[in-house]
């Protein structure tokens, strides 16, 4: 009993260094991730979205591009294999799909389009520090990498785990992961970042592209 | 007369006053607007709205202080969050409030969809069932699941999946319209649970008050606790508009306490001095206070008959027992200036009393039949005030008045009259303008005319239905049912009607709470719907859905469910669910909270449909009320309308019994048409002058005129009758004195009131400026006039 104590008190005081260390190193990561992001005001990509799904007979993969003008501007579109656009402008959006006509909502009364602007923009503003309120997150390197595990079990039943994997120079995600709970999982990918060049304000307020 | 019969009878009046107040006392005084309405027309249809919690309800709508320029959008919500819940929370703690709304409960979107959902097919009609239809056709189902398959692949996709697989048609959308049935012209948004208005600068709280928001002293109450909690919990740069009935009750209270706190002691004060002025003798102003000591016994008395008095109306009967005044004025100044012995004196002016007292009291009695309560409790109190009062006066005054005759016999029995032809002929010009004027008036039944709305009102009531909405009046269409089943049964047979006659913007209960027979009935169609389509639909949906990349089976959910048996809502769910306060504050269940209700039917259910109240749509509403039981109507153009019909039929009513009573009572003293004329000439002349002066204001009768009109008939018809009689006894000299004494007081005293600012106020001191002050020379020029006119044929 005496050795199993001596053994246990050993373990936390070697132990937690490690602990203390890689927390010093995820928050210091985590603050140069928000302080590259806070010097992009406007950024666009081209984007690939890889959807796993045990409804999908195949993985699906839409292609498209994305264009954000910081506070709250964002355009999500996809141009293949169906076209859609997202965008989301203050409170407001617009939502079209293939050839249908654009729909409208507002952020106030979509609690979806909602769910999905937090999501969004928590990714794409790089605010991490936010998220570890709601996820536990571990920092894996070389990469840089970040996993993030729901500790809220509402989440946990819906996601059980985001990686996202940086650009170690510009510190822009590359690719996220997003590992749900049945086993269906969704990786988007970024390239071709273009950032802080003046965007037709178009793209933020209709679905055509400019 | 010896000092001990004097003080006896001093004594007597004085016990008889003590004892008054005794048996008065603790009387209930009840400062209910409601008694200021009349019975058929409106108050019923307000205590079903108090019921309803309607009119108890306080809307708090807090905004952003315009000079917060600089606050982002984001600091902006969250004050007004902040505030909204540290506000809400604090009123929802007070017991003076039962239901508070400030935030819906979070995630309620999802509960209530998920507790809806199972429920849908009692929910949906054949509208419903027709869209589904065409969302089954081969177009519509590739559509549907193309739009299916890229809201997967959207970043919406991943909180939506289960979602889609349970609902690949999308008819939780048809659920979602229902629901927006409960918002009607509400123009908000809700954010987090918050009610933001559309540009996001305000944010809305309501309450329901457990006291009554229409009894003035409940609203000070109600307002304090208000007013603690916006202190407790606005924060830097939030303010509040506070809207309902509740400001309306305060302003007209603390208007009406003001203008008689600044008038009462005015026209007390101007009485006083021109009394003093006049008799310079200060037991002259005790004969003008005599006939005020029957106001304690004549309380006592209106106790035995009510248990709850309305303090309007035990004020405005006190003032009506100044009519006696004139007696009094009478009784003293024929004693102390008219020639000859007491007893003379006191029998020549005792016809003239009995007879003027006898038509007070005539249309006092006829105001009785009033429809309005207070003024039934008003002509109680003035009926044993008058009463007493001239009773006391003509014991009292006789003990006063000093006797120093200052008209000589031949003064008296020299009238100095002359026939005047230019005067009866502009007395002719006076009846036919109001004649002429007559036909013209407007029966206002307009509650607002008598509402004291101010500046302050006005703008905040402006700027919350600019912000909320709706733009104009609105109906409420309760109905009532002995059990909760036939309420929502009837609640579906109005929401049916209004919807067949194209009525939008309604706010209904009906498209999310159904009753058992429609329930039952959609639930049927829903059956049958299905029984011919589902194996074909699941086949169709599984072909084109491999074709788009899902795979077979992937909306397997949706037919397990359509498989599954339809299960009727139980209204307990909705009414214990997220959006309990919303569903309670358009259906109450019987005295759910004790509620303190004066109508018999408080153990019945009762269920509000709101519609737009606009010319258009009140045809509809009437109907309603004929064509489904237990369904009542209520809207400002239906209260205005009925006020104008009761108005209309009121006055003329009152104003027939009171122009009979009056003439037949005249004319069992006089006994010849002459006289009877020259006694009523006053009378027309005040009713011509009054129909005058409304007809040069604003064309309008109200409420308030039945009042006026009743009260300047009583004082004028003695003005004649007092001339009348002093002229068969020649006696002119006093006699006129004494009338313009009397109408001089009456105008001084209601005179200024033309200076309340409280609109009921103001129009009775104008109406009776205006009839007293044509009264008061008829009396002078025109009765004589008649009566000279009547003697120069009799010889």
């Amino acid at each position: 009993m005496r050795q199993k104590l001596i053994l246990i008190l050993l373990s936390f005081f070697i132990i937690s260094p490690v602990f203390a260390e890689d927390n010093g190193r995820l928050s210091s990561f985590i603050h140069e991730v928000e302080a590259k992001a806070a010097t992009v005001k406007t950024l666009t990509c081209t984007l690939k979205q890889e959807r796993h799904l045990a409804i999908f007979a195949r993985p699906v993969i839409f292609r498209g591009r994305m264009a954000l003008e910081k506070p709250d501007k964002l355009r999500w579109e996809f141009t293949s294999p169906i076209a859609s656009v997202l965008i989301f402008n203050g409170a407001k959006g617009i939502k079209c799909s293939g050839n249908s006509e654009p729909q409208r909502f507002n952020l106030a009364t979509d609690p979806v389009m909602q769910m999905v602007s937090k999501q969004i923009w928590t990714w794409v503003n790089g605010s991490y520090a936010t998220l570890q309120e709601q996820y536990h997150m571990v920092l894996l390197e070389p990469g840089p990498c970040l996993v993030l595990t729901a500790s809220d079990p509402k989440i946990a039943r819906a996601i059980s785990s985001v990686k996202i994997s940086f650009n170690p120079d510009s510190l822009q995600p590359t690719t996220v992961r997003i590992q749900e709970a049945g086993g269906d999982h969704t990786v988007i990918s970024f390239s071709d970042f273009i950032l802080n060049q003046p965007l037709n304000q178009s793209l933020f307020t209709r679905c055509s592209s400019p | 007369m010896n000092t001990k019969s004097v003080w006896l009878k001093w004594g007597i009046a004085f016990f008889l006053a003590a004892f008054g107040l005794f048996a008065a006392r603790g009387i209930h005084l009840g400062e209910d607007a409601l008694d200021l309405l009349p019975d058929s027309a409106v108050r019923g249809d307000i205590q079903l709205l108090q019921r309803m919690g309607l009119v108890n309800r306080v809307f708090i709508s807090l905004e952003i202080n315009p000079s917060q320029t600089t606050v982002s959008r984001n600091g902006i919500e969250q004050a007004l969050k902040t505030s909204a819940r540290q506000v809400g929370s604090v009123l929802a703690e007070n017991p003076v409030f039962r239901e508070v709304l400030y935030q819906l409960p979070p995630g309620y979107e999802w509960r209530l969809l998920d507790q809806l959902w199972s429920h849908l097919p009692a929910l949906l009609a054949e509208e419903d069932l027709r869209w589904i239809q065409s969302q089954l056709t081969t177009d519509g189902l590739n559509q549907a699941l193309t739009e299916d398959f890229a809201l997967l692949n959207s970043p919406a996709g991943l909180p939506l999946k289960e979602q889609i697989r349970r609902d690949p048609l999308g008819l939780s959308r048809l659920l979602i319209k229902r629901l927006s049935r409960l918002r009607g012209e509400f123009t908000g948004q809700i954010r987090d649970g918050f009610f933001f208005s559309q540009d996001g600068r305000s944010c809305l709280i309501w309450a329901e008050s457990a006291l009554p928001l229409t009894d003035s002293k409940a609203a000070e109450q109600v307002q304090g606790e208000v007013q603690k909690a916006l202190k407790q919990g606005l924060v830097h740069g939030v303010s509040a508009r506070i809207i309902g009935a509740l400001p309306h009750t305060l302003a007209n209270a603390r208007t009406v306490q003001k203008d008689l706190r600044k008038l009462l002691p005015l026209a007390t004060l101007t009485l006083f001095i021109f009394f003093f002025l006049i008799f310079r003798d200060p037991r002259a102003l005790l004969v003008v206070g005599i006939p005020f000591m029957a106001a304690p016994v004549a309380i006592a008395v209106l106790r035995l008959f009510y248990d709850r008095v309305s303090a309007i109306a035990l004020g405005f009967g006190i003032v009506l027992l100044g009519i006696a005044v004139d007696s009094a004025i009478h009784i003293y100044l024929a004693l102390s200036r008219s020639p000859g012995g007491k007893d003379a004196v006191l029998k020549g002016v005792k016809r003239p009393v009995i007879l003027s007292t006898a038509t007070t009291l005539a249309v006092f009695v006829v105001l009785l039949f009033s429809e309005v309560p207070s003024h039934r409790q008003m002509a109680a109190l003035a009926i044993t005030g008058v009463f007493l009062a001239v009773v006391l006066a003509w014991i009292l005054v006789p003990t006063l008045a000093i006797r120093k005759p200052r008209i000589s016999k031949e003064e008296h029995i020299k009238p100095g009259l002359r026939y005047s032809k230019s005067k009866l002929i502009l007395w002719g010009l006076l009846l036919a303008a109001g004649a002429l004027a007559w036909p013209r008036l407007h029966y206002n039944g307009n509650l607002q005319t008598l509402d004291m709305i101010t500046p302050k009102i006005k703008a905040d009531e402006a700027h919350f239905r600019a912000t909320w909405g709706p733009a104009g009046d609105e109906a409420f269409v309760l109905v009532s049912g002995s059990t909760l089943s036939q309420a929502l049964d009837r609640n579906d047979r109005v929401y049916e009607e209004l919807q067949h006659h194209s009525i939008s913007g309604l706010r209904s209960i009906s498209p999310i709470l159904p009753g058992p027979c429609l329930q039952a009935q959609n639930i049927s169609n829903w059956n049958i719907f299905w029984e011919k389509r589902r194996v074909s639909a699941e086949k169709e949906m599984d072909r084109i859905g491999t074709e788009l990349g899902f795979i077979p089976g992937a909306f397997s959910p949706f037919f397990e469910w359509l498989s599954a048996e339809p299960v009727i809502l139980d209204p307990g769910v909705l009414i214990s669910g997220p959006l309990s306060p919303l569903i309670c504050s358009m259906l109450r269940l019987p005295d759910k909270h004790g509620t303190k209700n004066q109508d018999n039917n408080r153990h019945e259910i009762v269920i509000a449909t709101i519609a737009p109240d606009i010319p258009g749509t009140w045809p509809v509403l009437k109907k309603l009320e004929e064509q489904i039981p237990g369904v009542a109507v209520l809207s400002n153009s239906k209260w205005r309308s009925s006020i104008e019909i009761l108005l209309r039929r009121d006055l003329t009513r009152l104003s027939i019994a009171a122009g009979i009573l009056i003439v037949c009572l005249v004319w069992f003293f006089f006994r010849r048409p002459m006289p009877v004329l020259a006694a009523l000439a006053p009378v027309l002349s005040a009713l011509s002058s009054m129909v005058i002066f409304n007809y040069l204001c604003n064309k309008d009768i109200n409420l308030m005129h039945i009042l006026i009109g009743i009260m300047v008939i009583g004082i004028s018809v003695d003005y004649g009758i007092f001339v009348v009689c002093a002229y068969q006894r020649a006696i002119f000299k006093t006699t006129f004195f004494a009338v313009s004494m009397c109408a001089a007081s009456t105008l001084s005293g209601f005179g200024v009131l033309t200076l309340a600012e409280h609109p009921a106020l103001h129009i009775l001191g104008a109406t009776v400026l205006a009839g007293i002050g044509a009264a008061w020379p008829t009396a002078l020029w025109i009765t004589p006039a008649i009566l000279k006119l009547h003697n120069g044929n009799v010889t």
